[in-house]
C-alpha cells in the first residue's frame, strides 16, 4: 500500500482568490486485515485532497494500481488546490500508468478511488466528491447520515432495476463485481457530486474492507460519537477487523472545523 | 470569453502547420502529425457543453496509427488548465513573468493549473516565447480550426466587460446584453466551414453577426452582481449542492442569502441546452416565482420545468432576482 500523508488537528487551509479559508482536521487508519497476506488499498491525506482506493489484480498489480492513482492524485493536488477537472485528468493518467505497468499485461490491474477534494465555486469553498467503483464517501451533518456516492458494482445496478432490495444486496454473491474501475485499460469514468463546506460536516471515505463488514448503523454511530477525526477513523477499522476483517480495510476521516468567509 | 485568441499568419511555408482550436471553454494547438478525423472530432468534442477537459483530452488518441504525439491544450475558468504532451509546451504569463510548461518526457501528458493567467502562446517547443503579446500581423480568431504556427491568448482582448451598467433588477428588466464580449462569438459547428469565422484584424472590418430573429437566454445575472454565461448546469441557493454528475462537466453554485430561509438549500436549476436555458425548480419549499416577458407572472409548481427567454426574471424569495440575459 501507499500512504500519502498522515492525521492531522486542526490546520488551516487558504482558499484561492480570497475566497477566505478552511480549517480542517483530519484522521487515517488502515489495516491489513486478518485474511489477505497484503494491503493493496493506498490513501492520500493531503490538503486538498483525501482519497480512499483499493487495488485489485493479482501478484501485487493491485497494489501498483491504487499506489498509482493516489501518487497522481498527489501530483494533480501539488500546488494546493485542485478543480474537479484536474481530478479527471490524473485518473486518466493513473489509468495510463496502469496500463504500462511491468507483468499486468496477462491479469489486468485496477483499482477502485473515492474521496473529496477541496474545491471553489464562487467564492464559496465546495468539496467535489469523486468515485469510481465501489468505495465510498458518506457525509454526517447535523445529525444525518448518508451515503454520498453510487457504488459502480453489478449489486447497485440491480438494486437500481429493482430486481434486489437494499437489505439482499449485503449478502448478495456478487457484491464483489464492480462495473467501472481505474485500470483494466479503460478510461475511467468518475462520478461528481459538489457538496458545501459548512462547519460541523464530518466526510468519510473508506474501502469495501468497512462496508462489507459494518452495517450502515453501526458506521454511522461511529462516526457521531463526537470522537476528534483521527480516534474515529481508527474506531471503524477495530470494528471492521472485528467484525471478520475478510478484507483490507482503509478510511478517512475529514471535519471542517470552520469557516473563515472571504475578505469582502 | 473566446476572443482573444489570435495566431501569426505571418509565418510562411512549413512550420505553420500546426491544427488550432478555438472555442469558448478550450483553446489547442495539436501537431502537424494529427489527422483530420481526430480534429473533426475534438471539435465536436470541445463544442459540447456537456462535456469537459478529460473528455477532450481522452479523445486525443494516445497511441496507435492515429497518434497525437505533441499538443497544448489550455482549459480557460477560474483557473487555466494547461495540458501538454510531447514536442508541445505553453509559454504562460503570470504576474508579467513568463514560463514555460512543457511535458519533460511525463507520459501520456503533463497538467499545470495556473491562476491568473495574462497571456499565453500554444505550439511547438521550438517557439520562442517572445512577450506573448498580440502583435500586429496577428490574426484574431473567434472560434474553429485553423492552421497555424502556434496560438495565442490575451486576457486584455478577452475581458468582458458587460456592455450596460448593472440596473436593480425589481426595476423593469434591462434591455438585454447584446454580448457579454467585446467581439463576437460567432462559434459554427462544422470543421468545413472553419475559415468562416476568421476574419482579417486589420483592413477590412469586421463583418457584422447576423441577428438571430429571437436571442436565446444563455447568461443570468443575480441581483447586482455581475452577469454570468451559463456553460455548465447551475444550482442556486441558500447552500446548494449537486446531484450525481456522470457526464465530466462540473456544475455552478451560486450561494444566496436568506436570512429568513426562504429559499431553500438547493432552490432552482439552470441548465443550459442548444435552445436556451431551463429553468427547474429543484422541490423548494417556497415555490419559484417566475415573470416572462409578456406573459405575465407565474408560480412554478414544485419541481415544474421551464424554458426561460431573455428578459425573464426569476424570484427565489428574500429579494433573491434572477435576471436572464442573451449572450450572443
Amino acid at each position: 500500500m501507499t500512504e500519502i500523508g498522515t492525521s492531522s488537528g486542526p490546520r488551516r487551509i487558504a482558499l484561492p482568490e480570497g475566497a477566505g479559508a478552511v480549517v480542517l482536521s483530519w484522521g487515517v487508519a488502515t489495516d491489513v486485515g486478518h485474511r489477505r497476506q497484503m494491503n493493496e488499498d493506498s490513501y492520500i491525506a493531503v490538503p486538498p485532497i483525501f482519497a480512499v482506493a483499493d487495488g485489485m489484480g493479482g501478484h501485487a498489480a493491485g497494489d501498483l494500481a491504487s499506489d498509482a492513482v493516489v501518487n497522481r492524485l498527489q501530483t494533480a493536488a501539488k500546488d494546493g488546490f485542485v478543480t474537479p477537472a484536474a481530478i479527471g485528468l490524473a485518473l486518466a493518467q493513473a489509468s495510463h500508468d496502469i496500463a504500462h505497468l511491468d507483468g499486468t499485461a496477462l491479469t489486468g490491474a485496477g483499482t477502485t478511488v473515492t474521496g473529496v477534494a477541496l474545491t471553489v465555486s464562487g467564492d464559496d469553498p465546495y468539496f467535489a466528491v469523486f468515485n469510481v467503483g465501489d468505495s465510498r464517501v458518506y457525509r454526517w451533518f447535523e445529525g444525518e447520515f448518508e451515503q454520498v456516492t453510487v457504488d459502480h458494482s453489478v449489486v447497485q445496478e440491480l438494486v437500481d432495476a429493482g430486481a434486489i432490495t437494499r437489505s439482499q444486496a449485503e449478502t448478495h454473491p456478487d457484491s464483489n463485481v464492480i462495473t467501472r474501475a481505474v485500470g483494466f485499460n479503460e478510461p475511467p469514468m468518475p462520478d461528481y457530486w459538489m457538496l458545501p463546506v459548512e462547519p460541523g460536516v464530518r466526510m468519510l471515505a473508506c474501502s469495501d474492507g468497512l462496508t462489507k463488514e459494518v452495517g450502515e448503523e453501526r458506521i454511522q454511530a461511529l462516526v457521531s460519537a463526537g470522537s476528534p477525526a483521527e480516534a474515529t477513523a481508527q474506531a471503524l477499522v477495530r470494528e471492521a477487523l472485528e467484525a471478520g476483517g475478510r478484507d483490507n480495510v482503509t478510511v478517512v476521516v475529514v471535519d471542517v472545523v470552520e469557516l473563515e468567509p472571504a475578505r469582502s | 470569453m473566446v476572443a482573444g485568441a489570435f495566431y501569426s499568419a505571418e509565418v510562411p511555408g512549413p512550420g505553420a502547420d500546426w491544427r488550432l482550436l478555438v472555442t469558448d471553454r478550450f483553446l489547442g494547438a495539436f501537431g502537424p502529425a494529427t489527422t483530420v478525423s481526430t480534429m473533426s472530432n475534438l471539435w465536436r468534442i470541445a463544442a459540447d457543453e456537456t462535456l469537459g477537459l478529460d473528455a477532450l483530452v481522452a479523445a486525443i488518441p494516445a497511441r496507435g496509427v492515429s497518434v497525437v504525439d505533441s499538443y497544448a491544450i489550455a482549459a480557460l475558468g477560474r483557473t487555466t488548465t494547461f495540458v501538454v504532451r510531447g514536442g508541445g509546451c505553453a509559454d504562460v504569463s503570470v504576474g508579467g513573468r513568463v514560463r514555460r510548461v512543457d511535458a519533460r518526457g511525463s507520459e501520456p501528458w503533463y497538467v499545470a493549473e495556473l491562476t491568473g493567467v495574462e497571456r499565453f502562446a500554444l505550439g511547438p517547443l521550438q517557439r520562442s516565447p517572445g512577450d506573448l503579446s498580440q502583435q500586429p500581423g496577428d490574426l484574431p480568431i473567434d472560434g474553429g480550426v485553423v492552421f497555424g504556427p502556434w496560438l495565442g491568448w490575451s486576457a486584455e482582448t478577452a475581458a468582458a466587460p458587460p456592455r450596460s451598467q448593472p440596473t436593480p433588477v425589481q426595476q423593469p428588466p434591462a434591455p438585454p446584453l447584446a454580448s457579454l464580449d467585446p467581439h463576437d462569438t460567432n462559434v459554427l459547428g462544422d470543421l468545413g466551414r472553419r475559415a468562416a469565422s476568421l476574419r482579417r484584424h486589420r483592413g477590412e472590418p469586421p463583418p457584422t453577426a447576423p441577428t438571430p430573429e429571437t436571442e436565446i437566454a444563455a447568461a443570468f445575472r443575480l441581483g447586482d452582481r455581475a452577469p454570468e454565461r451559463v456553460d455548465a448546469p447551475v444550482y442556486v441557493g441558500r447552500q446548494p449542492r449537486s446531484p450525481r454528475i456522470t457526464g465530466g462537466i462540473l456544475p455552478r453554485l451560486v450561494r444566496v442569502d436568506s436570512p429568513s430561509r426562504e429559499v431553500s438549500a438547493t432552490h432552482i436549476e439552470l441548465r443550459p441546452t442548444h435552445q436556451g436555458l431551463v429553468l427547474t425548480d429543484l422541490e423548494s419549499t417556497n415555490g419559484t416565482v417566475v415573470r416572462q416577458p409578456g406573459t405575465g407572472v407565474r408560480r412554478l409548481e414544485s419541481g415544474e420545468s421551464l424554458a426561460v427567454v431573455p428578459g425573464t426574471l426569476i424570484d427565489i424569495g428574500d429579494g433573491n432576482v434572477i435576471e436572464i440575459l442573451a449572450y450572443r
